[in-house]
């Protein structure tokens, strides 16, 4: 550090404050005059302005840099977003031939509920009891819902089977072909009657239709609506062979279920 | 070319490359809370190591160069200048700047004190506004964290281009 030379401090007030003054008569003057300002700055900005303009270029650059990074980070973000949607959509539209498909099942269904006047609800098949080649089902719904032991299963094709057991969410399905399943039937146009025993996967039986009744392969079988369990008139099947023996007491008859037990999705629970 | 009018050339170069920093470097890349006024580590410098007659006539120059820089009125900075510079050249042999925190804490008081006189010249009513306030602290803590250097580059500059034989000063 530099001390002022002895008598140097005078003159440094001296001249601080004169030109503090002039200073000030400078800014009175400036004040009147804004050109002496205006030209003073125009001077120095032209001085100044290309390194700005040098400064100001690098810093676009930059800007653009970090602008770009960030705009990259963004699609990014944007493509991950994307990828997402497809990915959702994609779903979608492989469920929509399933959702059109069950969208015409449940027509089918309900269609079927109007023209037999029946009350039920639409139950969706969870599960196929294989053991032994799907002689019963499982559905969707249980008592929770209303469902109850020996409530008819019914397809637009023809009749399923009946409850057999139920849980609180669940219900089982005794199938047409079980060898437990008997319904008792009408053969159209005859009238024959007898009983609709199941006789394995895809078959059932005819039984007890006396000789004289006319049954003619190709014949509808119906629900007679007897036995309290099936509703009058629905599908049951179709004959497919007809055995008369002489001297037996019944016919032998078989008959092909209308309903495709090892594809079913959805089906009415008849509750009324 | 005197030795004295090659000192005032360069010190108008260096002020114009203070305003160059100011403006375009830091006033572009720093908030204005932060850019530091470079000024007044010059007119420290001066006041602490040209304590003359010439150094109060360069800080006058400065002032202007501030003013004629700001687009604003001429004369107003450059009073503030002559001013602060005239005392602290005064009490100069009472302080003593060798550490650099002495040396900061004083930039930081003397840019409030420039801002200070500022408004008592100008009656700037921007100074009235909180956020001109905030911005008047911030510059001057960049300013004592800036002064140091600003001071060893316009030392280092003044010994590498202009000699000290005309010098009216002592080295204590």
């Amino acid at each position: 550090m530099i001390d002022a030379r002895p008598g140097e401090k005078g003159k440094i007030l001296t001249i601080s404050v004169s030109l503090f003054f002039i200073g000030l008569l400078l800014t009175a003057y400036s004040a009147k005059n804004e050109n002496t300002t205006r030209l003073g700055a125009s001077a120095v900005q032209t001085f100044v302005a290309p390194f700005e303009e040098g400064i100001s270029t690098v810093r676009r650059f930059f800007q653009r840099l970090v602008d770009r990074y960030i705009l990259l980070v963004n699609v990014k973000q944007e493509n991950r977003e994307l990828e997402q949607t497809v990915s959702l959509l994609s779903e979608k539209l492989a469920r929509l031939p399933e959702l059109e498909f069950e969208n015409t099942e449940l027509r089918r269904i309900l269609a079927l509920k109007e023209r037999l006047k029946l009350e039920g609800m639409v139950a969706h098949v969870i599960a196929y009891d294989t053991l032994g080649g799907a002689r019963s089902l499982t559905l969707d719904l249980g008592r929770r819902d209303g469902v109850r032991v020996e409530q008819p299963v019914v397809r637009p094709e023809g009749v399923v089977g009946r409850i057999r057991s139920t849980t609180l969410t669940s219900s089982q399905v005794l199938l047409l072909t079980d060898y437990a399943s008997g319904v008792d039937a009408l053969v159209q146009p005859s009238r024959a009657r007898g009983v609709l025993f199941g006789r394995g996967p895809e078959s059932t039986r005819l039984e007890f239709v006396v000789p004289d009744d006319e049954v003619n392969v190709g014949d509808a079988v119906i629900t007679s609506g007897m036995g309290g369990v099936y509703p009058k008139g629905l599908m049951l099947g179709s004959v497919t062979r007809v055995v008369k023996q002489p001297g037996e007491l019944f016919q032998d008859i078989d008959v092909k279920p209308s309903a495709d037990f090892l594809h079913l999705e959805q089906v009415l629970v008849v509750t009324e | 070319m005197g030795n004295y009018l090659r000192w005032l050339l360069s010190a108008l170069f260096i002020g114009l490359f203070f305003v160059f920093l100011q403006q375009g470097v830091f006033g572009m890349l720093l908030p204005a809370a932060a850019v530091p006024n470079l000024f007044v580590g010059f007119v420290l410098y001066l006041a602490f190591f040209h304590p003359s007659g010439q150094g109060a006539f360069l800080s006058f120059l400065l002032g202007l160069l501030f003013d004629v820089s700001s687009g604003g009125l001429l004369g107003p900075w450059a009073s503030v200048f002559v001013l602060s510079y005239g005392v602290l050249a005064l009490i100069s042999d009472r302080i003593f700047i060798e550490a650099r925190f002495a040396l900061g804490l004083i930039a930081l008081f003397v840019t409030l004190a420039f801002h200070g006189l500022y408004w008592l010249i100008t009656f700037d009513v921007t100074y009235s506004n909180p956020n001109r306030l905030i911005e008047v602290a911030g510059q001057a803590v960049a300013s004592a964290v800036a002064a140091p250097f600003v001071i060893s580059a316009v030392q280092a500059w003044r010994r590498r281009f202009i000699s000290d034989r005309s010098s009216y000063s002592r080295v204590r």
